[in-house]
């Protein structure tokens, strides 16, 4: 067995795509330095995977973790950690998901997340680099976190990425979402008044991360192993035994439980759609053990930049072709980009057979994602990766009398600063050339001259440098 | 529209937003949470003048 691990990728990586990796030895201070140089770093349009050797922790020493950042930051590399490639990606994710492994329980002297156990009056969570990532929020929170809950009905584990925010050195406010599985959790432990048993896992093997997206109503550390292509390794935990287990080869565990009984106030934080979500309500954690590898890394995610909005891409993507498929099998791809907080938007492309599919396609992908609120459908000579190319379909295929579907009083997301609540209108645009009439043809270079054409037997080294 | 309902820190004169389930709780009873500035991260008790602004 390999045991993939966080450390294993960035190995992999810095082997296999040197430049992929930058690692930064000057000292930094985790409030808002790591997040602006990673800024600074994107807008020359480039998303290496980030790691700071010397970061201070809350307590102004420099903490013995080194920060890894951007991780998820390209599509290339969620691709990588599947053995797949980006045009496959979606698919080879669904794949994996419908072959869930169990995991295998491996005792605790062969757990790497048990070289460092702190317990109790112990742990100090203010030891950690804990970043704070924009200006009004509310102060240092964990990004990364795969929350695990243990579903008292079926016994399965929900796993959830959740924000966490750092407001004591043992204590945690988590941020629910209220339409997602973890409130139906969150409820049925309520109803019962227990707390709950809470593992937060914070660094692991990409794969790992995409695997505890799945939105299946499974056990999901199964769907974890069927992405990752092995079974997870798990060893119980310090606060729980083997009631609750823990991922054995992840860099950080903390061991906490959520209260029920009360809530606390949680936010200002910058979310996915790069809006501030507003001070609100959220249950309480008390920590009750920290439990971490040796040479571990603090993960962090940075919210509403690539490294947060790619890494839930090619599920929901992978999701909206298996539901579009179903009523329209000339589909061919599906994009959410960027542009939309890689949410929001969905390019749709497709080999239509009658002008009837693509508004069907739009119906079926605005009902299959809450999030979706707009569907451009193309058809196959757009490459629906760049929004220049979509939208030149839209600007040069649509007629807005006849092409376009509003579908009003859905239920979207609070996070879309427009809906009232969750209700929102949705809509889509059919960007497809008419099948009946005539229709120009698009411009075009000939092909045996572009193919003919070498730039570096035209320009000198230096311009072509610059190109680069 | 998203509803935001802007109070101003009474320690530091920065403004900033509820989410509407919060600021609805505080309307029955200001002291049943304690704010939290994110500006100069001081605690406080919304006041009744702030709730009034913020209806606005």
């Amino acid at each position: 067995m390999s045991n993939k691990d966080l450390h294993m990728f960035l190995a992999q990586l810095e082997q296999e795509s040197p430049g992929s990796v930058i690692r930064i030895d000057k000292e930094v201070s985790p409030e808002y330095e790591i997040p602006v140089i990673l800024n600074k770093i994107e807008l020359k349009r480039k998303q290496p995977v980030l790691i700071f050797s010397k970061v201070r922790n809350l307590k102004g020493q420099l903490s013995p973790l080194p920060v890894v950042i951007n991780l998820f930051g390209a599509r290339e590399r969620l691709a990588k950690s599947i053995d797949s490639t980006v045009e496959r990606l979606p698919l080879d994710y669904i794949a994996r998901e419908k072959k869930p492994v169990a995991p295998v329980v491996i005792d605790k002297k062969s757990a790497k997340v048990k070289d460092i156990v702190q317990t109790g009056d112990a742990v100090d969570l203010f030891d950690l680099p804990v970043i704070t990532h924009h200006e009004m929020d509310l102060g240092a929170y964990l990004t990364s976190p795969s929350i695990w809950i243990r579903d008292r009905e079926t016994g399965r584990t929900n796993c959830a990425i959740m924000r966490v925010w750092v407001c004591g050195p043992r204590d945690l406010v988590v941020h629910f979402n209220p339409v997602r599985h973890t409130e139906d959790l969150y409820q049925q432990y309520k109803k019962a008044g227990l707390p709950i048993p809470v593992v937060i896992v914070m660094g692991h093997h990409p794969s790992f991360y995409l695997g505890a997206q799945t939105k299946l109503l499974v056990d999901e550390v199964e769907v974890i192993g069927g992405v990752m292509g092995e079974p997870l390794e798990v060893t119980p935990s310090e606060t729980w035994g083997d009631k609750v287990m823990v991922p054995a080869q992840a860099d950080l565990v903390i061991e906490a439980e959520m209260l029920t009984d009360r809530l606390s106030i949680e936010a200002p934080f910058g979310e996915y759609a790069q809006y501030y979500a507003g001070q609100r309500l959220n249950p309480p954690l008390q920590v009750k053990a920290v439990t971490r590898r040796k040479d571990a890394y603090y993960l962090d995610i940075m919210p509403g930049h690539a490294d947060h909005l790619l890494l839930d891409a090619p599920m929901i993507e992978a999701y909206l072709y298996n539901r579009i498929r179903d009523v329209v099998p000339g589909i061919i791809e599906v994009h959410v980009p960027l542009s939309s907080a890689a949410r929001l938007h969905a390019y749709i492309k497709m080999r239509k057979r009658n002008d009837g599919e693509p508004k069907t396609a739009i119906l079926a992908a605005l009902s299959s994602d809450y999030r979706i609120k707009h569907v451009i459908v193309v058809d196959d000579d757009v490459d629906i990766h760049y929004d220049e190319q979509v939208l030149w379909a839209v600007a040069t295929r649509s007629q807005w009398d006849r092409d376009v579907i509003i579908v009003p009083g859905t239920m979207g997301t609070r996070v879309d600063p427009t809906a009232v609540g969750v209700i929102s209108a949705k809509g889509g645009i059919d960007a497809t050339k008419p099948m009946v009439g005539d229709f120009p043809k698009k411009i075009n270079l000939p092909n045996a001259v572009v193919e003919r054409i070498k730039l570096e037997n035209y320009l000198k080294p230096a311009d072509l440098r610059v190109l680069e | 529209m998203a509803k935001m309902f802007y109070i101003t820190c009474p320690k530091c004169s920065q403004q900033y937003y509820l989410e509407d389930l919060l600021y609805n709780k505080l309307l029955v009873d200001p002291k049943q949470y304690q704010l939290k500035c994110p500006f100069c991260k001081k605690d406080f008790y919304l006041e009744l003048d702030q709730k009034a602004a913020a209806a606005k």
